[in-house]
């Protein structure tokens, strides 16, 4: 799919999306002025307060505006200087997200009303591995900060006491520290950024629930278009085609169909897309 | 020093209107309902009606207090004219005006005939905006022939404001849920398809492109939505022929 003209769109895309956001904190930082000054005009200390309450909260909307379009930005100049090599692989949305978390494993989530995951992005190998996992597992931190809608980390030891299958299976591929904010906006949670192995500090930075605040509010749930946040969203379909299929051969439900093929997955120690494939193309029956 | 009554006073409105939740989501009726209250009480020896009217799809509503204001008010939107009706039109504020003036028969026929009728001799509207949209207007009725001071008028600007910015988060946060609702609807729906797409190639030893194609046509052909029919392979609630 990365063809020449899509990487054009998408680069086109990123910049008309960085613009929006760029307009929106210019609006965003103008309101808050404007509520500052009147907050310097103001006769009483409670009236002083109020304004000075509402000004804040266009500030810290304007700063999440901000961090999307530096976002776009960095992604749209990562696509530009690869459309001049194509040797190396096509840039993802999501190395940018990772980047501005200090990490280069990062993953989003996204989660319908049951809180099953129904699409995700990951920024590299090891986080889509991890991604992997907390699906197979239906247990981990991004599963756990949409549930409970809050930050959710982990290190060392507590990985395991936390999530027995989890925790001592992501410490296989390497990972000592997860952590997972939900996506959330006016109460709604729509899913969840996990890192993995952050900086020092990131985790309780404010930088954190910015960069999923401006994922969330200029990026999923922006009124500028389609929930297209970026091209590297999965939405495994491979894997609910052969859900399909199982639960027709099996005479079960699909969500039993798909439990039995995370099951199959993760003892084979493979993706559920692997087995997913051979299923679709009559290579595999589970029984 | 000791501050003036009315500024104590307008603090803590401001501060209720800004601050207060609307309750249920997209009903403004208890903050339309608390501005008339509070610019009644402050706007002193002023008849205050709010005016909301946020698209020309939602009826537009008034609040006020009395019978025979409301009954004003509300003969004001039938009518489609008067001082609130402009500056919910226009976005501006319309300045002090006597009812008995030229301009005031002018351009309010009907309506200002009949707020003289009722001892309101000077008039005043405010935008109530919402973010960048107007959506209604703060209207002030002073009895007798006395202008409408700009103290009084600085006041049920900064109540429209406090008010007006209750509305845009609020506003802010009907959007975010509809939004998810929408993306997680588009989401599970794409999952749905690809179920069917899965269950109907099974059964009847299709491809799954084959199978969509059988999908997509059933649905065209029976004008319903694919979505729906994809539900009704998973659950197995409609089989569908295969040439």
């Amino acid at each position: 799919m990365a063809t020449g003209s899509g990487a054009q769109d998408s680069t086109a895309s990123a910049g008309r999306k960085a613009a929006v956001a760029r307009a929106r904190s210019a609006y965003e930082t103008a309101r808050a002025e404007h509520h500052e000054k009147l907050a310097g005009e103001a006769d009483t200390e409670a009236l002083r307060e109020a304004h000075l309450r509402i000004a804040e909260i266009h500030r810290s909307t304007a700063a999440c505006h901000q961090t999307a379009a530096r976002l776009q930005e960095s992604y749209a100049a990562r696509l530009t200087t690869w459309s001049r090599d194509r040797d190396r692989p096509r840039p993802l949305f999501m190395a940018g997200v990772a980047e501005a978390c200090g990490t280069s494993s990062a993953a989003l989530t996204l989660v319908g009303s049951t809180l099953d995951q129904l699409a995700l992005a990951a920024s590299d190998e090891p986080s889509r591995a991890a991604q992997e996992l907390e699906f197979l597992l239906g247990e981990g931190p991004a599963r756990d900060a949409t549930r409970e809608v809050r930050l959710v980390a982990a290190s060392g030891l507590t990985l395991r006491d936390r999530w027995p299958g989890y925790g001592p299976a992501v410490g296989e591929l390497g990972i000592a520290e997860v952590a997972a904010i939900p996506l959330t906006l006016s109460g709604a949670c729509v899913g969840a950024l996990a890192v993995f192995d952050p900086a020092p500090d990131f985790v309780d930075s404010a930088t954190f629930s910015e960069v999923a605040e401006a994922i969330t509010r200029s990026m999923i749930l922006s009124t500028d278009g389609a929930p297209g946040l970026c091209d590297d969203f999965d939405m495994r379909a491979l894997v609910h085609q052969a859900a399909g299929m199982v639960s027709v051969q099996l005479d079960c439900s699909v969500s039993d169909a798909l439990e039995m093929i995370k099951a199959h997955a993760f003892a084979e120690g493979v993706s559920a897309q692997s087995v997913a494939d051979r299923i679709v193309r009559g290579l595999l029956c589970l029984d | 020093m000791t501050m003036p009554v009315s500024q104590q006073r307008l603090a803590r409105a401001f501060v209720d209107l800004a601050a207060s939740v609307v309750t249920d989501a997209g009903d403004p009726t208890g903050l339309l309902e608390a501005l008339a209250a509070q610019g009644t009480e402050l706007l002193d020896g002023c008849a205050v009606v709010v005016l909301y009217a946020p698209d020309e799809r939602t009826p537009a509503r008034v609040t006020g207090v009395g019978d025979e204001l409301m009954g004003l008010a509300r003969d004001a939107v039938a009518w489609d004219e008067g001082p609130g009706r402009d500056a919910r039109r226009t976005g501006r504020a319309v300045s002090d005006t006597p009812l008995d003036g030229d301009l005031a028969r002018r351009d309010w026929p009907r309506y200002a005939p009949r707020a003289l009728a009722l001892g309101y001799g000077r008039a005043a509207a405010l935008p109530l905006r919402a973010g960048e949209d107007t959506v209604g207007a703060l209207v002030l009725l002073g009895r007798g022939a006395a202008p409408l001071s700009a103290e009084l008028l600085e006041l049920g600007q900064s109540l429209t404001e406090a008010a007006g910015w209750n509305l845009a988060q609020d506003r802010l946060l009907r959007e975010s849920r509809a939004l998810a609702d929408q993306l997680g609807q588009a989401l599970t729906s794409r999952v749905v398809i690809e179920q069917a797409k899965g269950s109907l190639a099974a059964r009847h030893s299709i491809t799954v492109d084959e199978a969509f194609h059988i999908l997509r046509s059933h649905a065209r052909s029976q004008r319903r939505r694919l979505t729906e029919v994809a539900r009704e392979v998973v659950e197995r609630r409609l089989e569908l022929r295969v040439e």
